[in-house]
């Protein structure tokens, strides 16, 4: 048994030295994180009646199904609200950085060679695998010790220093519970890639049966995931300790089984053969458009789920919205002010809008795949056969053109059918529609600036992504920071009607179609006239 | 008419000149071995011609046609593999056979699959997962899969083992007895020697040297061994003998080659035991350039 892991410490210390960046990032970052959003939970609840209100909105199922049930609704202080909000999200990004910690340590390392580089060394057969969950087993030491201190630093009403340490040791061991997933993962798996999937479909596994272990009778679903069992240490309510330690067993268990069928399989291959892909490409692969839609589709469609999903979540609180607002005046005075028209309707537009921006991220992000594909020397073999420029750049044109058109689609139909679901005040689909799609013009003018971005300035396409922040800032963070109304009017988005709350009035829209087409026109002479991005 | 045409084409790439007044020209049925170190601008030169760059000044045409403003219909006539084969690690390297085939719009695919097993291609794997060798063999296979008129490969053999380079140089031969042209980017000397017609020798952007590998070969010194009875003198005072070297009756020297004639009958005076002449191989043809140019 000692042989197998002859040589760990120092591959520890190896890995150490080689992600001697990495670590520390991924646990400053993830602990600052978690430890700056307590005084804005802190601020942004008052006490009394505010309170219960927003515990109620907790409750609605569409919330529990989110983040996980709440604990402590009777007396909802900020520990309480801080735990149902964030717990569940804090364990899947420790989740993910284990499950990148572990592969990246095993197969990735496999996959390049290194593996073999070490094994030739005299070092045991577990030693590497050894190391990666050694290293990952501090990593998520170090980042719950720097989170319960921080909590506690900057702690606020309801929590004691008991929660605090509950809280890190809580992400703690579900972070051990996720790297002995992906050691099996990688046991599993014949290359990094699968191994990665696999993991992360593991976690998306665990986070739907919590969902669902927390919205119906069958809790015992969300027992059985790290993420529901995390949750059910009620921390900062009834600090129950129980499910750290039967996640460590589990943790425990999960390693020891990976050093199992670690010992039966070889180096460079998996437990479950890869399966051949296929031999052939199907008719659709044909053509530069063809390609393009296959290498965007997962994307497109993620996100159009995603959106939907997301509305619909938004439209689950429409009816205890309006309660929560009228019992917070700070938030009332940031989004709700004119007493013409129901908070729901004048949220609408603002609504529509971070959607639209959202939606924006994968639409932009395949316009620049023009430019990516060029970099990556792939455009080469396209531009090298009978494709022409025109063909190649409106294959993504017209992809990102076909998504800023559905997206809205979807995300009025998420905020209508779930929010008339519960809320019978909901105003009709056609508002949400009108109020979506009255942002479409300005999205083209985004479309239209990435290919001319992508035309003329290819190495400054990440300025595109720099406006659309700026463009999230001045609509709606602005209101927050309460900073002058004009910086809105620095953004395509600044200028489309606020429908319900303003008339749709053509001019504005029609000098955003015609930037956007302008700027269009522009990119496709531009295209044809300049070199290819190479390496 | 020449199938490709480089005339006097300058590239800049911002102050670095990358080429400068190249001149090149590929007959019909030709095959024509272009080569010079990493760095040359052996590959900006073939994007020009593919029209993925843009020449600065000059004319490259292919087939007598503008490669830059006809580039899509000119690319039916041609099979491009780049010098570096990147391809998407989603896809499988069939899948991306399949494409590069239709991309090309020419005629259809004649041997795809004796061209797989020839290079020993295993096409259900995704590209992720091959290695360089690998993915330029996806390359050959659609290039010559494909029914072109002229093949331009860019160093296509940087990352193919030598069984497969056999493989290659095979292809080379057969689509040359076709009458296909072929421009052969390359720095192994060996394989230029083996296969082309004739060589441009490119270094820092400049066309340093042209023609045949017999013209060029003129150009540099030949490889002497000799055993001779008696002792040779003068040999030391010969102004076209070059690095001698003389052990009791073993002789060794190079000499130019044009003077190679007068050298031997001093040798024959004293009377050749042994004789050995070694043709400049194009590493020492390579090399003189490189020495000569500083």
């Amino acid at each position: 048994m000692r042989g197998l892991f002859h040589g760990t410490s120092h591959l520890v210390r190896f890995i150490l030295r080689r992600d001697r960046t990495r670590i520390p990032l991924w646990v400053l970052g993830l602990s600052a994180f978690m430890v700056a959003l307590v005084p804005v939970f802190q601020n942004l609840l008052l006490t009394g009646e505010g309170n219960s209100v927003f515990a109620m909105m907790m409750e609605n199922p569409a919330m529990v199904a989110l983040v996980g049930p709440v604990y402590g609704a009777a007396n909802f202080h900020t520990g309480a609200a801080y735990a149902n909000m964030m717990l569940v999200f804090c364990v899947i990004f420790v989740a993910v950085m284990n499950i990148f910690l572990i592969t990246r340590h095993t197969r990735a390392d496999e996959e390049a060679g290194r593996v073999e580089m070490i094994r030739s060394l005299p070092v045991g057969r577990l030693a590497s695998l050894g190391a990666a969950q050694l290293t990952a087993f501090f990593t998520n030491l170090l980042l719950a010790l720097l989170t319960s201190l921080g909590l506690y630093l900057l702690r606020g009403t309801g929590m004691d220093l008991s929660g605090c340490l509950l809280f890190g040791f809580a992400l703690f061991a579900s972070g051990l519970v996720f790297a002995g997933i992906t050691s099996i993962a990688c046991q599993l798996t014949a290359n990094n890639r699968t191994a990665t999937g696999l993991a992360l479909g593991v976690l998306m596994l665990m986070y739907l049966l919590r969902a669902a272990g927390d919205i119906t009778a069958a809790e015992a679903l969300s027992l059985l995931s790290p993420i529901g069992l995390a949750t059910r240490t009620q921390v900062f309510v009834n600090n129950y300790a129980w499910p750290v330690l039967v996640m460590l067993l589990e943790a425990g268990l999960l390693v020891v089984l990976s050093w199992w069928l670690a010992q039966r399989r070889d180096v460079g291959q998996g437990l479950i053969p890869a399966f051949p892909g296929t031999r052939h490409a199907s008719k659709s692969l044909s053509t530069p458009l063809g390609l393009a839609l296959r290498l965007t589709r997962t994307t497109a469609l993620v996100w159009a789920y995603a959106l939907f999903f997301l509305a619909g979540t938004y439209a689950s609180v429409f009816g205890e919205m309006e309660g929560f607002l009228n019992n917070n005046p700070l938030l009332k005075a940031m989004f709700a002010t004119n007493p013409d028209f129901g908070v729901t309707e004048q949220f609408i537009s603002l609504l529509n809008a971070v959607m639209i921006m959202l939606g924006m991220v994968p639409i932009l992000t395949t316009l620049q795949r023009v430019v990516t594909e060029e970099r990556a020397g792939h455009a080469e073999h396209l531009l090298g056969r009978s494709v022409s420029r025109f063909e190649q750049l409106g294959a993504y044109a017209l992809i990102a053109l076909v998504m800023s058109v559905v997206y809205p689609l979807l995300i009025a139909l998420g905020f209508y059918v779930v929010g008339s679901l519960v809320y019978p005040q909901t105003p009709g689909l056609s508002t949400f529609l009108i109020s979506a799609y009255a942002y479409v013009p300005a999205v083209w003018v985004f479309i239209g600036l990435f290919l001319a971005l992508a035309a003329f300035l290819p190495r400054q396409v990440p300025l595109g992504f720099a406006y659309l922040g700026f463009t999230f800032f001045s609509i709606y963070l602005r209101r927050i920071a309460n900073l002058p109304d004009w910086l809105r009017k620095l953004t395509p988005l600044g200028h489309v009607p606020q429908y319900p709350l303003e008339k749709i009035s053509p001019a504005p829209l029609l000098v955003l179609c015609a930037i956007a087409a302008t700027l269009t026109l522009l990119a496709f002479i531009g295209y044809r006239k300049r070199d290819v991005q190479t390496q | 008419m020449q199938v490709l045409h480089l005339d006097k084409v300058t590239k800049t790439f911002g102050q670095l000149k990358a080429l400068d007044q190249v001149t090149l020209s590929v007959a019909p049925g030709e095959v024509y071995g272009f080569i010079g170190p990493n760095g040359a601008g052996k590959t900006t030169a073939i994007r020009v011609l593919m029209g993925i760059l843009q020449a600065t000044n000059g004319r490259a045409t292919l087939f007598g046609q503008d490669a830059w403003q006809h580039a899509v219909e000119l690319h039916k006539r041609v099979a491009y593999v780049p010098g570096e084969v990147n391809l998407w690690p989603n896809l499988t390297g069939g899948e991306v056979i399949d494409l590069f085939v239709r991309l090309r719009r020419g005629s259809k695919t004649r041997y795809e699959d004796e061209l797989l097993e020839r290079f020993d291609l295993d096409p259900t794997k995704k590209c992720r997962t091959y290695s360089k060798g690998n993915r330029q063999k996806v390359a050959l296979v659609a290039a010559f899969a494909s029914d072109a008129d002229l093949y331009i490969l860019d160093e296509p053999t940087s990352g193919l083992d030598p069984l497969m380079e056999e493989v290659f140089q095979q292809c080379v031969a057969e689509v040359k007895a076709q009458g296909k042209s072929v421009l052969l980017s390359s720095h192994i000397l060996s394989e230029v020697e083996k296969l082309c017609d004739k060589v441009s020798i490119i270094r820092q952007g400049h066309i340093i040297e042209s023609g045949s590998l017999q013209e060029l070969r003129h150009l540099t010194r030949t490889f002497v061994s000799a055993k001779t009875a008696r002792p040779v003198p003068s040999l030391a005072d010969n102004p076209h003998v070059h690095d001698l070297s003389q052990q009791g009756d073993s002789l060794s020297f190079s000499v130019e080659v044009p003077h190679l004639g007068e050298v031997l009958s001093l040798l024959h005076q004293h009377g050749i035991n042994s004789l050995e002449c070694m043709p400049p191989t194009l590493e020492q043809l390579f090399m003189s350039h490189y020495e000569r140019e500083g």
